[in-house]
């Protein structure tokens, strides 16, 4: 068999990891500017066809390593992009661990945040763990090449989500880290996405793989 | 593993990323053969169980 692994240096063994990447980088750093909304903290209640992405997530999820997450599977059950429904379905996940072990053990960040938000999230808490200045917006965009206001939107879900929180004094993008303990996640698990699109007979499977 | 088994017959696209910073990695397979890199600088290594 063969596992694509890209040199990866993780301290931590994970027995099951089909792919590593070890990619030596340039820390990101950047700054922005944005809306604040608040964290959704009250029992999610679920629409019909919300339930149906949970149901596809839990016939999936340890099949084959599987860790797919709630943007792949709202696409696979045919749901319209949206951060607002992605949003409710990731909350629901947060505060259902009991729902499925791979939940319990990826961690729900995994799950719910898609790869440009876990990306975000890494250059701002990278940045306060290394204790560098905080990046701001143009230089976090520029190295996850994407926009401005894609940063900003990643921004946005990462404080509904209660990972960072808007703190002006933190300079940069003006958001710091909201919980402490990711700052002593281990650097090399944090914030991981290792995603696979299968095409297959004129479709395409979509995966994440731990 | 997938990749070279139970897709071993069809195209398949890995996106992932540099653990240490903020760098995505792109790598394409078509029936189980390494098709393309990007950057081209990351160390792919083949190998497993």
């Amino acid at each position: 068999m063969i596992d694509s692994v890209f040199g990866v240096s993780r301290n931590r063994a994970i027995a099951s990891l089909t792919l590593a990447i070890c990619f030596t980088l340039m820390p990101a750093t950047s700054q922005t500017a944005f809306n604040p909304q608040t964290a959704a903290t009250s029992e999610t209640e679920l629409s019909p066809q919300e339930k149906k992405v949970i149901e596809h997530l839990l016939g999936v999820w340890g099949k084959d390593n599987s860790v797919t997450s709630v943007d792949q599977a709202m696409e696979a059950v045919g749901l319209r992009p949206s951060d607002e429904t992605r949003f409710r379905l990731g909350q629901h996940i947060k505060q259902h661990p009991e729902l499925h072990l791979v939940i319990r053990q990826w961690g729900w960040e995994t799950l719910v945040l898609t790869p440009n938000e876990k990306l975000i999230a890494r250059a701002i808490i990278n940045a306060a763990r290394d204790q560098k200045p905080a990046p701001v917006l143009a230089e976090i965009a520029k190295a996850l090449a994407v926009s401005q206001s894609d940063v900003e939107r990643g921004l946005v879900m990462l404080e509904r989500y209660q990972i960072l929180k808007r703190d002006e004094s933190a300079g940069g993008a003006g958001y710091a880290v909201a919980a402490p303990h990711y700052l002593n996640w281990h650097p090399r698990l944090d914030f991981i996405f290792h995603r696979m699109a299968i095409s297959s007979g004129g479709n395409t499977i979509l995966t994440s793989v731990n | 593993m997938l990749v070279s088994n139970k897709y071993s017959k069809e195209k398949a696209v890995i996106e992932d990323s540099s653990h240490e910073g903020t760098s995505r990695i792109r790598v394409e397979f078509d029936k189980g053969e390494l098709r393309k890199v990007e950057p081209k600088a990351a160390t792919l290594f083949m190998g497993g169980g």
